[in-house]
């Protein structure tokens, strides 16, 4: 014997062509307006379209749907590359700030190697004998010392005073603080 | 019907392994195998006629390029229907309910029978105006279970619910539709 539930659960095979009623299904068909009204519900369901299915033209649709994704990877290339370059250029704005916002460097911890000319002009030696010196005394100082390179015969600036003795040197000074 | 499944050739799960790995024959061959069903499946559940090759296209651009989004736990047509079901789902929000039709009783078509056909035309407009008035996962789950074949697992798992709500939905759709029809 036929139920409705059992007929109702192969109404979709059947109306897509995959089975065929048996004859017991048949006559259970004829029998039941309830399956019958459901079996033309679910026989025009699986109907319904296959009108379009020439007007689908496969060739074209995959033609025209791989040509929006490699648009639409090209594009996603194009974003990260402009992803990146703005990330770069974030990097860089930061990396300047962080240059240009940096403390200076305590004077006299500088590494020899590392020290540009303007960090050598910039360290101070401690001289207390030239403390206590007014503008006129110290100018009088370079004045000697300018004489001094000149007189050598080597003239090397600074240098020029390694040909003095101690006792030279400490003459110099002695006369500066009279 | 149409023979449109795995029937012949690589499964879906092999033809999309290729086309992640860059083989656009592999998609060609998927669009081909599933064009039919998914435009059936749209044009059923309310899209215009005119409007079903768009709908098609843009249902296959979702899906390849989000094809990672597809784990096998759903036939890759089951998948297909999801996407094409929420491109859609605006679109019902601002359609406006159609008239029905009051259908006599009458005899299960014959279609070599010219008034037949014509009376299973008029039946297949009519199921088409029902199945627009039924809430949509009804009338997803009737489209994919009575025009799709698919077993109450693959509805659930394309529509995100479980095999007894899709039963249920089924039979709430056969039941408001067997109203709407008559």
């Amino acid at each position: 014997m036929t139920s409705c539930e059992g007929l109702i659960d192969r109404m979709p095979a059947v109306a897509r062509g995959a089975g065929r009623w048996s004859p017991e299904e048949e006559a259970h068909l004829a029998e039941c307006a309830d399956c019958r009204v459901e079996w033309e519900l679910v026989s025009a369901a699986a109907r319904l379209g296959t009108d379009l299915e020439p007007a689908l033209d496969a060739h074209h649709v995959s033609q025209r749907v791989l040509g929006r994704l490699r648009d639409a990877r090209a594009r996603d290339r194009e974003r990260r590359r402009g992803w990146t370059l703005v990330g770069l250029a974030a990097a860089a704005a930061v990396l300047l700030a962080v240059w240009t916002g940096r403390p200076a460097r305590p004077a006299g911890t500088g590494s020899g190697a590392a020290a540009g000319p303007a960090e050598v002009g910039q360290v101070s030696i401690p001289l207390p004998e030239l403390d206590s010196l007014g503008a006129p005394q110290l100018e009088a100082v370079l004045d000697s010392l300018d004489a001094t390179f000149a007189a050598s015969p080597t003239n090397t600036g600074p240098a020029g005073l390694g040909d003095l003795d101690p006792f030279e040197l400490q003459q110099i000074l002695d006369s500066l603080e009279a | 019907m149409t023979a449109d499944r795995e029937t012949d050739g690589p499964p879906d799960a092999a033809l999309v392994a290729a086309y992640r790995k860059g083989d656009e024959r592999a998609a060609a061959v998927l669009v081909r195998r599933h064009l039919a069903a998914v435009g059936r499946y749209l044009y059923s559940c309310g899209a215009e006629r005119s409007d079903v090759e768009d709908l098609v296209q843009e249902t296959f651009f979702r899906a390849f390029r989000k094809v990672d989004g597809w784990r096998g736990d759903a036939s890759f047509r089951s998948w297909l229907f999801t996407i094409a079901g929420n491109l859609l789902k605006d679109d019902y929000r601002k359609r406006r309910a159609r008239p029905t039709i009051p259908l006599e009783d009458r005899e299960v078509p014959d279609r070599a029978d010219p008034e037949g056909d014509l009376a299973a035309r008029e039946a297949e407009r009519r199921v088409r105006e029902g199945l627009g008035r039924l809430p949509r996962l009804q009338r997803e789950v009737f489209l994919l279970r009575a025009q799709q074949g698919l077993e109450y697992d693959d509805i659930a798992a394309a529509l995100g619910t479980t095999p007894g709500a899709a039963r249920v939905h089924y039979h709430h759709a056969v039941k408001r539709l067997k109203e709407l029809v008559r």
